[in-house]
């Protein structure tokens, strides 16, 4: 049985992200129709200070993409037939520094690390190559593991840097579409590790001057970790990775900066698509093709004749009216996969009228 | 061959009073008519809300009819719901859509293996009778004749106010209500002209109108795309840019080859709060006398 949620469970200032949600389904949309055979899921990439709130961040974005597809749903905004209705599918693998490792490595840092950072290559690939999820968020990946072996690397054998090189390459600091690093006051950190807890823990977070240490190096290390990604996407831009330090931040704002950003990434990809789209004759046709099963020939010579017209305005608009009027045509051709029309009230001056009203209204935007 | 066309589509418009008739009788009596029980009668499994480029179709999945019906994609779960409950809350555009898809399954023949078109319609005229004549069930449907005539006879005199009342009783727009007058065989005692009017570039523009049979003769310019100047010119009602909604006005006509005047009762109603649509109904008040004579009494 379908789980009904109600739309009063969206706090006032998540409603708005919840109607982006046909984002992530529009962008593997626009790349299928820009010809990529291969569908991809959106890969987001944490890093960061431990208590920073990763994990809370993860559950909160994990959980708005699988549950909020329903919120659009029982308020009837759902967009097209094949959405998934009932969420996107979202993965999340285990990170691999506290459940993965083996803690017998520990006694060698660069060793640990660089199983840690073996592990979240492999998570990476594996996240770069899916086809099922819609959504994969990486708890630590490559690149926070070179942020690691950069701390070890004043501690131990000069090797070090070449390995927290590798783990920081441009081939693998690009796989992913969004780095999300968190940082947070040192004390801060410290006092969350305690919170909760009966006995007095000894972990990471607990050592402030590691703890200073490792602000410093997630603030150094974003700089160029925000440049090359911005290189390697100029249409993404500096959007490809965001630093938020949670010290003072709620875990729903955090949740909420980083959906925007990924959102905003999706647009700026969609766009970018589009604006490589260019509307062909017989794209047009495909999309009317289930209403001129049975129309009368002369209407059938009317409505290709107004094409060629309709096609020189449609790629005269901006990549993102373009995209938008790519949706509605998609959206509003007929499903002839699972019914044939057998009557409609179907003009040339119908067809016509539609396309033109469709132009008008992407001019528009 | 026109003749026998003619034959052709005037028998097939008598099947569709009857199979209206009888669909009507037994559906929810109350206006406005419950569609979704005489889509089920009709054979349709389901009707579909969703963008189109057109305002609706009927279409076949699964050897069973599917009415497909434009709309916002924001709207689908609401229309569907308000359609699961019946259909009589649906936008007036919407009812008019279904209800004439619903007449388009009557000319299809069920066999074993599929559903089959009794009509060809590859030609253009065929395709419009057929089309024409599910416009006519549609109104047959959303207004049935006898609830039409049930209201006539409870009406003391008919008004713009009751025209925009009728529509809103049924739930269909002022245009089926002025066709299903039209269509109805008696109005009882009513003897009017009731029309809608549209305001554009500063000309007022009849869209649709109805009219007893007596009283069409006497305004035989009042037709869908005429001017309304052309049928009459009443300074003071507001439709005119007056300020009256009713007003007493004799049209002048002819009466035996010799100038006359018809005495009517004028009434106009906005449809809209835009003001730019407006029902104008004028009811006969007595015979028509010869110019000079006395002035009757009103």
């Amino acid at each position: 049985m379908a789980e009904f949620v109600s739309t009063s469970c969206v706090t006032d200032s998540l409603d708005d992200l919840v109607q982006l949600l046909p984002l992530l389904h529009d962008w593997q949309e626009a790349r299928r129709r820009g010809g990529e055979l291969v569908r991809n899921a959106f890969v987001i990439e944490f890093g960061g200070m431990p208590k920073a709130g990763k994990s809370s961040a993860i559950e909160n974005i994990r959980h708005f993409f699988t549950h909020g597809p329903k919120l659009l749903e029982s308020a009837g905004g759902l967009r097209r037939d094949d959405y998934r209705k009932l969420g996107y599918e979202v993965h999340t693998p285990a990170e691999g520094v506290s459940l993965r490792t083996p803690n017998y490595l520990k006694r060698s840092p660069l060793d640990f690390n660089t199983w840690a950072g073996a592990y979240s290559v492999q998570e990476l690939l594996q996240a770069a190559h899916d086809d099922h999820h819609d959504l994969v968020v990486l708890d630590r990946g490559p690149w926070d593991a070179g942020c690691w072996l950069e701390y070890w690397a004043s501690h131990g054998p000069s090797n070090v840097s070449d390995v927290r090189d590798f783990f920081q390459l441009d081939y693998w600091m690009t796989r992913s579409d969004l780095h999300v690093v968190l940082i947070v006051d040192p004390s801060v950190a410290a006092g969350r590790e305690q919170d909760h807890r009966l006995i007095r823990h000894k972990g990471a977070s607990s050592n402030v001057d590691l703890m200073k240490k490792m602000h410093e190096i997630y603030s150094e290390r974003f700089i160029e970790l925000k440049a090359k990604k911005g290189e390697n996407c100029p249409h993404v831009g500096d959007k490809a990775a965001i630093l938020i330090d949670t010290t003072k931040a709620s875990q729903v704002e955090v949740a909420r900066q980083i959906i925007q950003a990924a959102f905003s990434i999706l647009e700026a990809k969609i766009g970018h698509d589009s604006h490589e789209f260019h509307f062909e004759q017989e794209f047009v046709l495909a999309q009317l093709a289930g209403y001129m099963q049975r129309v009368l020939p002369k209407t059938k010579v009317a409505v290709t004749g107004f094409l060629p017209e309709f096609v020189e305005r449609a790629n005269a608009l901006t990549p993102q009216q373009k995209y938008w009027l790519r949706q509605e045509l998609c959206e509003r051709a007929f499903p002839a996969e699972r019914a044939q029309l057998v009557e409609q009230r179907v003009t040339a001056d119908s067809i016509t009228n539609s396309l033109n009203g469709l132009l008008s209204e992407a001019q528009g935007r | 061959m026109r003749t026998d066309r003619s034959e052709k589509w005037t028998s097939w418009r008598n099947q569709i009073l009857g199979r209206c008739e009888a669909l009507t009788r037994t559906s929810d009596y109350l206006a406005p008519v419950a569609l979704k029980g005489i889509a089920e009668s009709c054979g349709v499994s389901r009707v579909e809300f969703r963008p189109l480029l057109i305002d609706g179709g009927l279409a076949i999945e699964d050897k069973a009819f599917v009415v497909f019906v434009n709309c916002d994609k924001a709207t689908t779960s609401d229309l569907s719901k308000r359609f699961s409950d019946g259909g009589q809350t649906l936008p007036p555009r919407m009812r008019f859509t279904i209800a004439h898809e619903l007449i388009h399954t009557f000319f299809f023949e069920k066999s074993n293996i599929e559903l089959k078109s009794r009509i060809k319609a590859i030609h253009y005229k065929e395709h419009e009778s057929l089309e024409q004549a599910c416009n006519f069930g549609a109104n047959l449907l959303l207004v049935p004749p006898g609830q039409l005539a049930q209201q006539l006879r409870t009406t003391n005199e008919l008004t713009a106010r009751v025209i925009v009342d009728l529509a809103k009783k049924f739930n269909v727009s002022i245009q089926t209500v002025l066709i299903a007058l039209n269509t109805l065989r008696s109005h009882e005692s009513h003897r009017f002209l009731a029309a809608l009017v549209t305001s554009k570039d500063k000309s007022l523009l009849v869209q649709a109108s109805a009219a007893d049979p007596v009283t069409r003769r006497v305004f035989p310019a009042a037709k869908s795309g005429s001017f309304l100047n052309d049928v009459m010119t009443i300074p003071n009602l507001r439709v005119f840019g007056g300020c009256e909604e009713q007003t007493f006005y004799d049209h002048p006509c002819r009466t035996e080859s010799a100038p006359a005047l018809l005495p009517c009762k004028a009434t106009c109603e906005a449809t809209s709060d835009a003001r730019t649509a407006y029902v104008l109904v004028l009811t006969v008040q007595g015979p028509v006398r010869a110019v000079g004579t006395r002035v009757a009494d009103r």
